[in-house]
């Protein structure tokens, strides 16, 4: 009986918890000749994307369901609004879809915060190869 | 999950009052299949299938066709300014070499779809002629004869590295000679070259930097 007790215990310690993460997928893509790199690694969560280049993104989590209470849509904060700006969607209710569009080269944080997690992005904006430089 | 909505957002040119593509390149219901935003929800009854030469203006009208709704208020907005400068409404100006996303935004600034518009310096100012019916014929010679009494009707549009471009702009004609005359077309953007009296006559259009020289002969 004390064994299969302590069997239960050290099986329930094995148990992992799991990682609450929310993060962002594209929906479109870059113009012909034009870089977006959306990256979401554990090790790194970045975008890469040339100025005038817009994109929609969707807002994914494994947050717990809220019960039943009103679920809070996913919010996105960008610190420099003048490097990359966001606006939501919209045919999105969910309000978890998003178009964002670099407006000038430089570097900013994306972060976006889920009801139980939030995730920061690092943002940087690159005037393209051969464009000139405004 | 994407939504499958019956939005369609007509984005018709209008008229230049100087050079470019005849009529803006109109192509409102002349069966030619619609260029779609990125969302696939929006699109575009006008040409805007080439670049906007750097320097000149594109007029967009738009117009929606969305099942339950009559066309939300839209504001049209640039994502980079330096490249594509919107004035007044649907007013853009292409102030940049570049690629930038035009963004169309709706009642409490969320966006209905965006398309990715691009500016190049043009390279060329060519004379274009046309038919009355408005088909292309080919480019002008710089140099060509014509009779008395007879007119041929052209454009001036621009081109980069022999790609057609986008965009409306200020158009100056010179003369020297008196035996052509130029007569602005009813229908903005075309030209007719009236041949009047025996004789030659150097023509220069200039536009965006660029120049087209003619020289015709009229013959009795």
């Amino acid at each position: 009986m004390k064994r299969s007790l302590a069997l239960l215990l050290l099986l329930g310690a094995c148990v992992p918890e799991v990682q609450r993460r929310v993060e962002l997928y594209p929906m479109t893509g870059a113009p012909p000749a034009r870089t977006l790199r959306l990256i979401t690694r554990d090790d790194k969560h970045a975008i890469e994307v040339n100025a005038g280049v817009a994109f929609a993104v969707t807002i994914s989590d494994n947050c717990p369901p809220a019960g039943n209470a009103t679920p809070t849509p996913p919010t996105l904060v960008i610190a420099d609004p003048t490097v990359l700006e966001s606006r939501g969607l919209s045919r999105s209710p969910a309000q978890r879809e998003w178009v964002l569009f670099a407006k000038k080269s430089g570097r900013t944080t994306l972060e976006v915060t889920a009801q139980c997690t939030k995730q920061v992005y690092e943002v940087e904006v690159t005037t393209p190869m051969g464009a000139p430089q405004h | 999950m994407r939504w499958v909505l019956s939005v369609f957002l007509l984005v018709v040119g209008c008229g230049s009052s100087g050079g470019g593509r005849p009529n803006g390149g109109v192509t409102v219901g002349n069966g030619g299949k619609p260029q779609c935003g990125a969302l696939g929800i929006a699109c575009i009854g006008q040409k805007l299938d080439a670049p906007i030469a750097l320097g000149s203006t594109v007029d967009l009208d738009l117009r929606y066709q969305i099942a339950g709704t009559s066309g939300p208020p839209t504001v049209v907005e640039s994502a980079d300014p330096t490249v594509l400068r919107v004035k007044g409404g649907a007013h853009l100006e292409a102030v940049g070499a570049g690629a930038s996303a035009i963004l169309f935004v709706g009642p409490d600034k969320a966006v209905l779809d965006f398309i990715h518009l691009w500016v190049q310096p043009p390279t060329e100012l060519r004379v274009v002629r046309y038919t009355p019916q408005g088909t292309p014929l080919g480019k002008v010679l710089p140099s060509f004869k014509l009779l008395v009494k007879d007119e041929i009707l052209v454009a001036v549009e621009p081109y980069a590295n022999g790609q057609p471009l986008l965009g409306n702009f200020e158009l100056q004609r010179k003369l020297q000679g008196t035996s052509v005359a130029i007569v602005p077309d009813s229908i903005s953007g075309w030209y007719r070259i009236v041949a009047r009296s025996p004789g030659t006559t150097e023509i220069n259009f200039v536009a965006l930097g660029l120049s087209a020289p003619l020289t015709v002969e009229v013959e009795p």
